[in-house]
């Protein structure tokens, strides 16, 4: 026993919570329970594993979610989040091979190759910004390397077990299997029948611990298909894109979660390896079980199978600031084959920021059929077709959005106006009594709609305490009734302010007209 | 020593996940029959108690649908349904509504389809009462207000821009019209037929199928069950039902002509594939075989063959599968989708013909009817999870005929499926001679081919170019 040891973490630490939320100061207010007791256990390692028993049904959701997501990213490996996600699912060094020795040497051999042609590939693009093109020579070679690549992915197949881990959790019962990547952080998860919950601690703790990054080209080639799906087929995604960069600027939100083209069509293996490395750590990381379970039964599991990972106590890379500076109002306008539209934006505030609920209180009281865009818009002025707003407060920063579609024959212009009209209403006059408590009752029974399901309490605990503590849910909760009529102006006066906002036209492109 | 060993607690992990040792579970499906209740007016509801959250959701399913449009006065349906939810009521005028269902936070919806349509409620328990009343007011009594039908007609014709606007959105259309041909699946509202409806035609459509006798309802929440049945026995007293029964949808007479069709649409990054021909209905004997079989060619996600081939080994698709969904009434489809750039387009259409006709040739591997049979079964707790979302799947059941031990026999079904029963099945159902290929996207890089496998649009039977049709008419243009 090393006396000089650090004392570790606390072994087994329950916390119960049973949050009894009471409205109070105004009549038909009602009272909200989130009904559900969260309980913690935190590994040696730095790992945080959450655990709610529900014992409706025989299932369970289960998560691994870590902090890690395209904020993290700089210029040149945008999207390598997301290709890690997808890279997660290609097996270990015992699952998805039958030889683990072979398919090493088949994927040093293809990554040596595929970095020739990378170099080809880079050449070429100096060139064509030249307007030439790569000689034939370098044609040839590059060809001929392509073809020993394919010949060593064939090859390879013969020692690939095909997709194991799907076919695992699959065969096992398991359902809503998927994971997912946004700007901050990574989520692994699957529903699986309660006498399987060993699967989970079995596959992930191999994944975690001996990912083999195999079919790492193919994969990439997956990835652009799936950024040509979401944003360069879909209507209007493109031109998306580019709100979303001149939005956020130099901040790392700017890029898209799938990446640009461009470096999907460059990053590396070795890229891949390294952004693993210093990224997925236990202690950047929280996992979470919702369902028929037994907490100490978690407990004995995750102690044998995660209780050995090391605390390396090495902080991952900090996220550059970036807050931008009001530069004043910004615009553009998209002309391409999507519904006309109207967005105006602004910056607000991170999560966990003392405004979050009066900014999410003025998003209600615009939206919802008897909200004031459609009232006023839609119906009264007859100027547009749907309005609606959004107000997201992510670690890193937020936004407040207002987004109308016009009616036929109306100016963008005017759609304009009439946004800012009303938001200017909110900082002129203080919404009324009983209009905030609406938006209130509301936004409170979003929130008990958002944690009934195993699933949806599984993702929100783990979000939750991945960038604070579970807890702040019930803060959260709490601080939406608190909220008074006075910082609905406030809030509005200070972050709504036109002088720096940015605000986005989308024109469709009418019948013969190049685009 | 002998002491020590027997405190030393089992605890290795298994080498491979096969040797996880897992318990038994046992697990029987809900009841339908424990749940089931006939109101006194004869509607049949299904009503289950769940004290997990303080709401209370409600869903009708009507049988009402678009199938019932008169040809010139297409989308008189979905205008129906959605005014009887936005016109107001006859005691309640839209804005007055609106407000005081957003301010008790409750939602009711209402939504039309082909064959039936929906009103749901979700309400807070403190509120049923309310909630409930309100929602069948709407039901019961709406107003139909005419600034309101304006306003929905005005969206409906703007919205009619967007019918070309993506490119899976255009390859299904195609490919249900090569299917069904002229039937009522295929019958798209226009700008002519939204105008054409009047106010009279809402009251009449609403008089006809929008009364108890024609529904069935699911409930679910923080309510007692006498409760429940109370309330609902309460809104349908002295509500009047016409006595004719509500026909179901004719099926459709087209006989698909098999081949390549291809849709014009320049400027995207990717062509978007739908490959299939028609299907078996809810009634068809080897409904179980067929979903085994759809699992291992693609509906398993990654553990099916077009899945792994197309996409996981070439890396040609994000989104692929594949489905042969017994239709309700009459024939579904078979079908296989993905979108691939457009280069790539034809080579993963060769792909995926060629693992149907493996399918249609050869049994599959024991591994694999081993994986499909286990997936479904040991899946099959996570489908009741939900007591709404099972009160919904018996409510549906019974709309669709389905006989009452349809869950207690499904996994036993699923079970006895054989190998053999699966070749059957895909040498008598699957037919990639039949197939009926619609590619939406970049025609121009589609036809250029990736330069690297030789596939020609001919090797898929006859090609025909499609013009997109105008979207407020739905015609296409003479001319090209």
């Amino acid at each position: 026993m090393n006396l000089a040891r650090a004392k570790p973490h606390s072994a087994f630490a329950t916390t119960f919570l049973c949050a009894t939320v009471l409205l109070c100061s105004f009549s038909d207010a009602p009272s909200f329970a989130i009904p559900f007791q969260v309980q913690e256990e935190t590994l040696p390692s730095g790992l945080k594993v959450l655990i709610v028993e529900r014992h409706d049904s025989p299932t369970v959701y289960c998560g691994l979610f870590f902090r890690v997501g395209s904020v993290n990213e700089r210029p040149g490996i945008t999207g390598l989040s997301h290709l890690i996600e997808h890279m997660m699912f290609k097996g270990t060094k015992t699952l998805g091979t039958s030889d683990p020795f072979r398919d090493a040497e088949y994927n040093a051999a293809i990554d040596k190759l595929a970095l020739q042609i990378r170099g080809f590939s880079l050449k070429e693009s100096e060139l064509q910004w030249r307007g030439r093109a790569l000689s034939e020579g370098d044609e040839k070679k590059r060809s001929s390397l392509q073809g020993e690549m394919a010949a060593l992915v064939a090859e390879q197949k013969k020692v690939i077990v095909k997709d194991e881990i799907w076919k695992l959790y699959l065969e096992n019962g398991g359902t809503g299997l998927n994971a997912s990547t946004g700007n901050d952080s990574t989520q692994y998860f699957v529903q699986l029948p309660s006498n399987k919950v060993e699967l989970f601690f079995w596959i992930e703790s191999d994944r975690f611990q001996h990912p083999v990054f195999r079919e790492f080209y193919s994969e990439r080639e997956v990835v652009k298909e799936e950024r040509r799906l979401r944003m360069e087929s879909a209507p209007g995604g493109l031109a998306e894109e580019s709100f979303d960069t001149l939005f956020w600027g130099a901040h790392p939100y700017q890029w898209p979660v799938v990446g640009r083209m461009g470096d999907l069509d460059t990053m590396t293996l070795d890229d891949a390896e390294h952004y693993f490395r210093t990224y997925y750590r236990p202690s950047n990381a929280v996992a979470v079980f919702v369902g028929d379970v037994k907490s100490e039964e978690i407990a004995r599991l995750a102690r044998l199978y995660l209780g050995k990972l090391k605390n390396d106590s090495i902080e991952p890379p900090p996220v550059p600031a970036h807050r931008t500076t009001s530069p004043g109002e910004r615009r553009m306008t998209s002309k391409t084959d999507a519904p006309n539209s109207v967005e105006v934006r602004f910056h607000t505030v991170a999560r966990l920021h003392d405004d979050c609920a009066p900014l999410t209180l003025i998003s209600s009281i615009l939206n919802g059929m008897s909200g004031r865009l459609h009232n006023r818009l839609v119906k009264e002025k007859k100027l547009a077709v749907s309005a609606s707003a959004y107000s997201w407060n992510l670690p890193y920063g937020g936004i407040f959005s207002v987004t109308v579609e016009p009616a036929d024959g109306v100016d963008h212009e005017k759609i304009e106006d009439a946004i800012d009209e009303e938001l200017e209403d909110l900082k002129r006059e203080l919404v009324g009594e009983r209009e905030l408590q609406k938006a209130k009752n509301r936004r409170l029974a979003d929130i008990i709609d958002d944690y009934r399901s195993n699933g949806s309490i599984g993702a929100g605990i783990a979000s939750a305490e991945l960038f604070g503590s579970w807890k702040d849910i019930f803060a959260r909760q709490e601080s939406i009734g608190k909220v008074t009529a006075d910082d609905i102006r406030r809030t509005a006066a200070k972050y709504l302010d036109p002088s720096s906002k940015y605000v986005h036209y989308v024109k469709r492109t009418e019948k013969g007209e190049r685009r | 020593m002998a002491i020590l060993a027997s405190c030393v607690a089992v605890d290795a992990i298994p080498s491979h996940p096969n040797a996880i040792h897992f318990n038994e579970l046992t697990y029987n499906p809900p009841n339908p029959e424990d749940f089931r209740v006939v109101l006194a007016n004869g509607t049949i509801g299904y009503i289950a108690e769940d004290h997990t959250a303080p709401v209370v959701e409600i869903s009708l399913l009507i049988r009402c649908g678009s199938y019932l449009d008169p040809a010139e006065k297409a989308g008189l349906a979905a205008m129906t349904v959605e005014l009887m939810r936005s016109g107001g009521t006859t005691r309640m005028t839209p804005d007055r509504l609106n407000e005081r269902i957003d301010y008790l936070a409750a939602s009711i919806d209402t939504d039309a389809g082909l064959t039936s349509s929906t009103a749901t409620l979700f309400v807070l328990s403190k509120d049923i009462d309310e909630g409930f009343g309100l929602c069948a007011e709407i039901l019961k009594t709406p107003a139909f207000n005419e600034e309101e039908i304006k306003l929905y007609k005005e969206r409906v014709i703007s919205a009619m821009k967007e019918r070309n606007d993506r490119i899976s959105a255009i390859a299904t259309r195609e490919f249900n019209l090569q299917i069904y041909g002229d039937h009522p699946q295929n019958r798209y509202s226009t700008r002519e037929s939204i105008n054409a409806i009047v106010r009279d035609d809402l009251v009449s459509f609403h008089k006809k199928y929008i009364h108890p006798k024609n529904m069935i309802v699911a409930v679910s929440g923080d309510i007692a069950r006498e409760k429940a049945i109370k309330l609902l026995e309460k809104s349908f007293d002295g509500w009047e039902s016409p006595q004719e029964r509500v026909a179901t949808i004719t099926a459709p007479t087209n006989i698909p002509a098999p081949g390549l069709y291809l849709i014009d649409k320049s400027g995207v990054a990717q062509g978007s594939v739908v490959i299939g021909h028609t299907g078996i209905d809810m009634r068809h004997p080897d409904v179980a075989a067929v979903a085994v079989m759809n699992s291992i060619l693609g509906g398993g996600s990654f553990t099916s063959r077009i899945t792994k081939k197309i996409r996981s080994d070439e890396g040609l698709t994000y989104s692929i599968g594949s489905s042969f969904s017994p239709g309700e009434w009459y024939p579904g489809t078979f079908e296989m989708r993905f979108s691939s750039k457009g280069k790539s387009c034809l080579y993963a259409t060769s792909l995926a013909v060629r693992e149907a006709r493996i399918m249609a040739s050869d049994k599959v591997s024991d591994e694999e009817i081993a994986t499909a049979k286990s997936a479904i079964i040991e899946s099959f707790p996570r489908r009741f999870t939900s007591r709404y979302e099972t009160m919904k799947s018996f409510a549906y059941n019974e709309f669709v005929g389905r006989p009452m031990d349809y869950y207690r026999a499904y996994r036993d079904r699923i079970r006895n499926v054989t190998k053999d029963d699966i070749l059957r099945v895909a040498k008598n159902l699957l037919k990639p001679d039949k197939f009926v290929i619609v590619i939406a996207g970049p025609i121009d890089e589609i036809r250029k081919g990736d330069g690297v496998h030789t596939v020609a649009l001919d090797d898929f039977g006859a090609t025909k170019i499609l013009p997109i049709p105008d979207p407020y008419t739905m015609q296409r243009p003479k001319n090209q």
